[in-house]
């Protein structure tokens, strides 16, 4: 008490961010009633029936459930895998990189896909892709290789899947990465080149270590999101032949939720996917603090 | 009359809200709190002079307003608040984005602070409203306020806005019913190959196959895409309309977002299209095409219809099946491709002798009248109004802005026109889509006057309307619950959209056809089946099939 009473004027400037999360986050929860209700948007939420856990078991008896989970989780693993690292390596190697405006230009030219929308980007990969007007497709042609329907093959599918969203996420994922990489006292350098180091035992004995705690946060908060998945790529890059593969929970949700107003089953489903998110993130910070690193909390 | 208690009372509880909204807004009439003081609205005292009824309007903003005019202030709209507020109206129009429409008019229905007619092509959202009470019945009020909107779309009346016997929407008329997909092709090919137009699926194959062989456009054998295809999707143009009629499948099916003859009521019974040997014969036939080369080699990933639109406005497509009348289709081959000439093909005779297409229904656009309308009577004393003063939203004003020859609208300074209300005033008309039906030849010479070819384009346009008026067929509207159809057409269409896809590119044609049927009845597809036969029996329905 004496605390809050000391530093009153600190706690005043928590104020904003407080009332932003009660009022964005915390009040629309309220929502979540409507999962276990038989909507109508006449009615409003408080006079709409109870509907008990029909919306949960009508998700689980929809017959594409299975299929729709096990895609939102590949992709997503395969995301972990394989789109986490990477911005690591790249701020890794940014940082090696002297020349100051070859630096900057090669950040910016990682960056820019970023700021494109997934509908353009769905465009280019599909263009370059295209097996008969397609940039690769015509190397595979030079290099004597029959062409390859990359974006109607379902393992195709997935790699394109993962690698464009590497390329559309890795640059700007480095900004965190260099910030903490900056924070890094110069006194550790030098103390390891005294001591002999190159420049990759560096990387590995000064750098890394420094960063770890970064790098634990953000696969936490990646973990989180496993059973979660954006909407924009996989609708943009989908297509009918790759449906077994590419149809996930967002998309489902919007193709036969959203669109047909079927609000209590799709509320059940975003329910769900929060709680499993939660769990997720308790056990990952569990793990990550028994293996003697620091959690989020 | 315990019902209408409650009804003013809940009426006036709506109607504070929307006037406090309305101030929020400040909305223009100064607040005037004049119109309908008593809810029911059936009194029929209420066009006191001085006395306006106050209604609020849809209207769809576009956002192409040529100079930076404000919607609200164009001339028609003044016009119409002028003309309206002689016969006891106050109208305020509310605009919303036209792209917009649907979460607009969810949001408006849920939160009940939409205006008194909102408008849509969403016959479904229609339904859903209706069945959980969100709309007024308008049968009464269309008898006792709405004599001129009888006469004037009677035939639209007749067969759409109601909802299990009761009506709820007023539809627009559409007064052409040539409007919907339909196939074209290329004449100058044809004469180029000497080969007359295909009269059937099989003539049809043979004559993509010259188109590939014999290369007619002179663009190169290996890029040429006889039939322009984009993939089978919800949005996309992959229509299969004219060839699978022309199989053998018919329309006795309610409209889903497969675009496809939906199926065929045969012996007292439905079945979907995929269901039917006539629709699997028609896929083997698109997956010979496929492996021969005769459609695109990657339609299944043009997703977005690029490649589709480029192959025949580049010149490299000879056949297609598309929306746009072949006029305009002709128009855009042109700028790459000067003498290019797509004409209208005839349907194709079905293996049962007849001959049909698909034509746009008789309705269109839906105006509703939401629960929280404080005076729904003033909505449909609106449209009423608006059934007497047709024409200001067909042709703008007469004798300013078009005059009438031989049953056309002539515009009478198109520059002007362009300007002041060419780009909104359809907007205002809820009850006609166009004014006229369909054109004879000597008409569309004077609509195209001002092109340089109008007798080239005659020749091209009116085998097109012939044909929709020789054998259009309109598929049924059911308006009766079908709860089956609700929980699974998404998922069977999104199924469909998959499997139909695999099976055209197939390998084994027949053993992936094994995956579409299982895969359909595994989505319900019997059960739906089983539901719009129920509903076709009980309405009588006669087959499209003959």
């Amino acid at each position: 008490m004496k605390e809050w009473k000391r530093n009153y004027d600190l706690y005043l400037l928590l104020v904003p961010a407080a009332v932003f999360f009660i009022v964005f986050a915390y009040i629309p929860m309220g929502g979540l009633v409507i999962a276990f209700k038989d909507y109508n948007i006449f009615q409003g939420v408080w006079d709409s029936g109870w509907a008990g856990l029909d919306n949960f078991r009508e998700m689980l008896s929809i017959p594409e459930f299975f299929r729709i989970t096990r895609n939102t989780l590949m992709l997503n693993l395969l995301g972990l895998l394989v789109c986490f690292p990477a911005p690591i390596v790249l701020a890794l190697m940014l940082n090696e990189v002297r020349a100051r405006s070859l630096k900057r230009i090669s950040q910016s030219l990682l960056y820019l896909p970023h700021f494109m929308s997934w509908i353009v980007l769905g465009g280019i990969v599909y263009a370059v892709l295209s097996p008969k007007y397609g940039v690769v497709n015509q190397l595979l042609r030079w290099a004597g290789v029959e062409e390859i329907y990359f974006m109607a093959d379902q393992t195709w599918w997935v790699i394109v899947y993962t690698l464009s969203a590497v390329w559309q996420s890795a640059g700007w994922g480095t900004i965190i990465y260099l910030a903490a990489i900056t924070a890094i006292d110069p006194a550790l350098y030098e103390a390891a080149s005294i001591d002999g180091a190159g420049r990759i035992r560096k990387i590995f004995s000064v750098t890394l270590p420094s960063i770890m705690p970064t790098i634990v946060i953000l696969f936490i908060l990646a973990v989180g999101q496993m059973v979660s998945i954006g909407i924009e790529q996989p609708l943009a890059l989908a297509n009918p032949v790759v449906g077994d593969v590419s149809e996930v929970i967002s998309t489902y949700i919007y193709q036969v939720g959203i669109k047909q107003g079927e609000f209590g089953l799709t509320t059940a489903v975003g329910m769900v996917q929060s709680v499993i998110n939660l769990c997720l993130v308790v056990t990952a910070n569990h793990f990550a603090r028994k293996a003697g690193g620091e959690g989020l909390w | 009359m315990k019902g209408s208690w409650h009804r003013s009372g809940q009426a006036a509880m709506a109607l504070v809200l929307t006037l406090s909204l309305g101030a929020c807004a400040g909305g223009g009439n100064g607040g005037s709190p004049s119109g309908s003081d008593s809810a029911s609205g059936s009194a029929s005292g209420s066009s006191e002079p001085g006395k306006l009824e106050k209604v609020r309007v849809s209207l769809w903003d576009r956002s192409n307003s040529p100079n930076g005019q404000k919607l609200t202030d164009t001339v028609i709209v003044k016009k119409l608040q002028e003309e309206a507020r002689k016969e006891g109206l106050d109208v305020e129009y509310v605009v919303l984005p036209r792209s917009q429409e649907s979460e607009k008019n969810s949001v408006w229905m849920a939160s009940g602070s939409g205006p008194d007619i909102i408008i849509t092509y969403d016959m479904n959202a229609m339904f859903k409203w209706a069945e959980q009470g969100g709309l007024w019945e308008l049968d009464d009020l269309l008898d006792q306020y709405g004599p001129d909107i009888k006469s004037l779309i009677g035939p639209a009346l007749d067969v759409a806005g109601t909802y299990k016997g009761k009506r709820y929407a007023i539809p627009a008329m559409r007064m052409s019913t040539a409007a919907a997909s339909n196939m074209k092709i290329r004449q100058d090919w044809l004469d180029k190959l000497g080969l007359k137009a295909p009269t059937t699926l099989d003539e049809l194959y043979e004559t993509l196959k010259a188109f590939k062989e014999q290369d007619p456009g002179g663009v190169g054998k290996d890029n040429v895409v006889p039939w322009a295809l984009p993939a089978i999707s919800q949005g996309m143009k992959g229509f299969f309309f004219g060839p699978m009629w022309g199989a053998g499948v018919a329309t006795d099916g309610p409209a889903t977002e497969m675009y496809m003859p939906s199926g065929n009521f045969e012996n007292g019974e439905f079945h979907s299209a995929v269901a039917l040997e006539e629709g699997k014969e028609f896929f083997r036939f698109m997956n010979k095409l496929y492996k021969e080369g005769l459609i695109s080699k990657e339609f299944v990933t043009d997703v977005n219809s690029q490649q589709f639109i480029q192959n025949y406005t580049s010149g490299v497509s000879g056949f297609m099946e598309s929306n746009e009348d072949p006029w305009v289709v002709t128009k855009e081959t042109r700028k790459s491709v000067p003498d290019a000439t797509w004409v209208t093909l005839d349907p194709l005779v079905r293996p049962n002798g007849t001959q049909a297409m698909t034509m746009a229904n008789v309705y269109g656009l839906l105006s509703l009248v939401p629960k929280s309308s404080p005076n729904p009577a003033a909505a449909i004393k609106y449209l009423n109004f608006l059934a007497k003063n047709i024409t200001l939203v067909q042709g703008g004003i007469e004798g300013v802005h078009y005059k009438e020859e031989d049953g056309l609208f002539v515009a009478i300074d198109p520059a002007k026109n362009a300007e002041e209300i060419d780009w909104y005033f359809k907007d205002l008309n809820l009850l006609t889509q166009g004014y006229m039906g369909n054109p004879t030849k000597e008409q569309i010479k004077e609509l195209y006057a001002n092109e340089s070819n109008p007798d080239e384009i005659a020749d091209i346009l009116d085998p097109y309307y012939r044909s929709f008026e020789n054998y259009g067929k309109q598929g049924p509207l059911i308006d009766t619950p079908r709860p089956v159809s609700d929980k699974s057409v998404a998922n069977i269409t999104q199924f469909l959209y998959d499997a139909l896809s695999k099976a055209v590119i197939a390998k084994d044609f027949d053993a992936e056809w094994e995956n579409v049927v299982t895969g359909w009845k595994k989505n319900g597809g019997e059960e739906y089946d089983a539901e719009v036969t129920q509903s076709l029996v009980a309405m009588n329905w006669k087959t499209t099939n003959e």
